[in-house]
C-alpha cells in the first residue's frame, strides 16, 4: 500500500496578504491544496491520501474535495499544532484505519508545493525500495553560509555538497511508526526538525531524489504572485 | 489540475512549464511517443522563421499512445489508448475533418503530446487491448499510409503496378498496408540505402536508385519530401504511365518545381495526403496487429525520458536513425 500524507496544517504566517492559510487560497478556481491533492489522486501508484487538518478548516476542506473524492480514497484526520504533530496524527490515523504493513510506503508532501510533478512522486516511490527513507533535494543556486549569531559568518561549506530539502519525503511505514509513535525527542529538536531529520537522528538510511526548481514551497506573497503569474502566462 | 507541458520555446530549446489542464476531458498519461519529421522541422528550426514565431511555444509530437489516468464514461483508468491528434472544431468526426481549416492538429496548431498529462476528447482515443502495445506507437504514421491508399482504392486492380519512392518509415508503412490490403499487386520500391531496403518484404521489387532498373508504373507514392522532393517527383512524373496517380506524402519546405507540362500531357493526378481520419486510425491498428513483428522493425531505438536533456538528445538521435526513435515517457 502507498499512502500520501498532504500536509495542510500551516497557518501561513509569512503570507501577509491573506487572512486564510495559504493552502486554502484559491488559484484557478480551486484551493491550492486541491490542485496538489489532484496530482496524487491521479497517480496510479498512490492508493490513499490522508490529510491532517485543524478543526476550523475541516469543513472547508471536506467541501473542497467533495467533487474529486469519487473513489473515497481521500481521508481527513485531525491536524496538530506543528508539522511534526500533524504527521504524528496522520500516522496514528493510518495505523488505526488501514491494514498497514511495516514496508508499506508513506509519502509526505507540502500542500503548498503545488507544481509537484508525477516524475518526482514516482522517483520517490521507486527509490524507497532501497532505503528506509527518501528525501527530495535540490542544489542551492546561492552559496550557503553558517552564522551562529546572525552577525558574523562561522562557516562556508562546500556548495557542491549542500542541498535544499523539498518534499515529497518518503518513508517505509515502520520508520514513521518508530519516530512518531514509539520515540521521544527533545521538544526543541522535534519542533525544529523535519521528518527526515528525525529519521537521520535515529540512524535510518536516507536516499535522495533530485527535486526541481518549480517544486518550490509557496511561503510568502511573492511566491503566491509567482504561482499566479506562471499559471496566467500559460494562457497567452 | 496543474499539469506540466514540455514546450519548445525556440529551436533546440525545450522548457517545462506548468499549466492547468481541462479535467473534464479524458486525461491520458503519455507512454510511448515517436518523433516525426514534422517535429524535427520545428525542433531544429527548419521552418520559416515567421511560422516559428507564430507557433512557438509549442508541445511537439503527435504520434503516440498512453495510459488513461482516471475513469470517465468511455474509458477506465489504466486503459491503453492510441491518441488521434486531429481535433475537429465540433468535437465530432466528419468527412475531411483532417483537412478542415477549423480543425486543430496537435503539435502544430495546438499543443502535442509532450506533456505530463494530455487532456484529450475521448472521441480521439482508441483502446488497445494487446498487452504488447509498443508497436501501436506507429498507428499515426501508418494511418497516413492507410489514408493515402484509401484515396486511390478505386484505381487499384490486380494488374496495377505500384511504385513507392523512399525507403524510410512512411514508405515501409505504405508497402505493409498495400501488402495487407492487396495480396497480388506488383510493388516496386526505389530507395537510397540497401541497409534500409533490406527491412522491406522480400515479395516486392526493391531497387537502389544508384543502379535502379526503372519501370513504368500506374500509381506512385512519394515518401521522400525535403530537399530531394523535386527530383523524385519529377522522376515519378517521367516514369509513370499515362493517366496515372501520384500520391504526395512527403513534406518539403523548398517548394519543389514540377513539370506541369508532362502532367498535362499524360493526364496525371497528383494527390496530397498528409493527415489521416479517425477511421484510418482504426484500420491502421488492425494492420499493425496483424504484422506486429514487421512493424516492430521500425523502432530503431526506445529511449527512456527522465528529463529535458533526454528529450533533446532524442531529437538529435532521430536525425541519424534509420527509422523511428520512440520515447518511453517517464515525465
Amino acid at each position: 500500500m502507498t499512502i500520501a500524507i498532504i500536509l495542510a496544517g500551516g497557518s501561513g504566517l509569512r503570507l501577509l496578504s491573506s487572512k486564510i492559510p495559504k493552502q486554502f487560497i484559491e488559484i484557478e478556481k480551486k484551493p491550492i491544496i486541491v490542485h496538489t491533492i489532484e496530482k496524487f489522486l491521479i497517480n496510479k501508484n498512490i492508493d490513499k491520501i490522508v490529510i491532517p487538518c485543524n478543526l476550523e478548516w475541516k469543513q472547508f476542506l471536506l467541501d473542497s474535495i467533495k467533487n474529486i473524492n469519487t473513489h473515497k480514497n481521500i481521508y481527513i484526520c485531525d491536524g496538530g499544532n506543528s508539522r511534526n504533530d500533524s504527521i504524528k496524527q496522520a500516522v496514528s490515523y493510518i495505523k488505526k484505519s488501514f491494514a498497514i504493513k511495516p514496508n508499506d510506503i508513506i509519502l509526505t508532501h507540502d500542500a503548498v508545493r503545488v507544481f509537484i510533478a508525477s516524475k518526482l512522486i514516482n522517483e520517490n516511490i521507486k527509490k524507497i525500495t532501497s532505503f528506509d527513507c527518501v528525501d527530495t533535494i535540490i542544489n542551492s543556486t546561492d552559496t550557503i553560509v553558517v552564522s551562529q549569531n546572525k552577525n558574523t559568518i562561522s562557516e562556508i561549506p562546500d556548495r557542491d555538497m549542500m542541498f535544499l530539502g523539498q518534499t515529497p519525503q518518503t518513508f517505509k511505514y515502520y520508520v514513521l511508526e518508530d519516530i512518531y509513535l514509539n520515540s521521544t525527542f527533545d521538544e526543541t529538536i522535534f519542533n525544529k526538525s523535519d521528518a527526515c531529520k528525525l529519521a537521520f537522528i535515529k540512524n535510518y538510511k536516507i536516499g535522495c531524489v533530485l527535486g526541481e526548481p518549480l517544486n518550490f514551497k509557496l511561503t510568502n506573497d511573492f511566491d503566491l504572485e509567482m504561482v499566479k503569474l506562471i499559471l496566467n502566462n500559460d494562457k497567452h | 489540475m496543474i499539469n506540466t507541458k514540455y514546450q519548445l520555446i525556440a529551436p533546440k530549446k525545450i522548457i517545462a512549464y506548468p499549466s492547468t489542464v481541462d479535467n473534464s476531458k479524458c486525461l491520458v498519461k503519455p507512454k510511448y511517443l515517436s518523433i516525426c519529421a514534422a517535429d524535427q522541422r520545428y525542433f531544429f528550426g527548419l521552418r520559416d522563421p515567421k511560422i516559428l514565431a507564430l507557433k512557438l511555444p509549442l508541445c511537439l509530437i503527435h504520434e503516440g499512445l498512453g495510459i488513461v489516468a482516471q475513469d470517465n464514461k468511455e474509458f477506465k483508468k489504466n486503459d491503453v489508448v492510441v491518441m488521434y491528434p486531429n481535433c475537429s472544431y465540433n468535437n465530432n468526426h466528419f468527412a475531411n475533418e483532417n483537412y478542415d481549416l477549423k480543425s486543430k492538429f496537435m503539435s502544430s496548431s495546438t499543443d502535442g503530446f509532450l506533456q505530463e498529462f494530455v487532456s484529450i476528447s475521448s472521441n480521439n482515443l482508441i483502446k488497445i487491448t494487446d498487452d504488447d502495445y509498443l508497436p501501436y506507437v506507429l498507428t499515426e504514421i501508418n494511418s497516413i499510409a492507410v489514408h493515402a491508399i484509401d484515396s486511390v482504392r478505386n484505381y487499384i486492380n490486380e494488374k496495377t503496378h505500384v511504385a513507392i519512392f523512399g525507403d524510410g518509415t512512411l514508405a515501409f508503412c505504405v508497402h505493409m498496408c498495400l501488402l495487407s490490403l492487396y495480396k497480388n499487386i506488383k510493388i516496386t520500391i526505389y530507395g537510397k540505402y540497401d541497409k534500409k531496403l533490406n527491412f522491406f518484404s522480400q515479395s516486392i521489387n526493391k531497387q537502389n536508385i544508384m543502379n535502379a532498373m526503372y519501370e513504368p508504373f500506374d500509381i506512385g507514392f512519394e515518401c521522400v519530401g525535403g530537399q530531394n522532393a523535386e527530383t523524385i517527383i519529377n522522376d515519378a512524373i517521367n516514369l509513370i504511365n499515362p493517366c496515372g496517380i501520384i500520391c504526395l506524402l512527403g513534406v518539403s519546405e523548398t517548394q519543389p518545381k514540377i513539370n506541369t507540362r508532362l502532367i498535362l500531357e499524360k493526364g496525371l493526378m497528383l494527390v496530397g495526403r498528409s493527415r489521416s481520419q479517425f477511421n484510418d486510425f482504426k484500420e491502421s491498428i488492425k494492420i499493425i496487429s496483424k504484422y506486429k513483428n514487421e512493424y516492430s522493425k521500425l523502432i530503431s531505438e526506445l529511449i527512456v525520458i527522465n528529463n529535458i536533456s533526454d528529450i533533446e538528445n532524442s531529437f538529435y538521435k532521430s536525425l541519424s536513425s534509420d527509422f523511428k526513435i520512440v520515447l518511453d515517457w517517464e515525465l
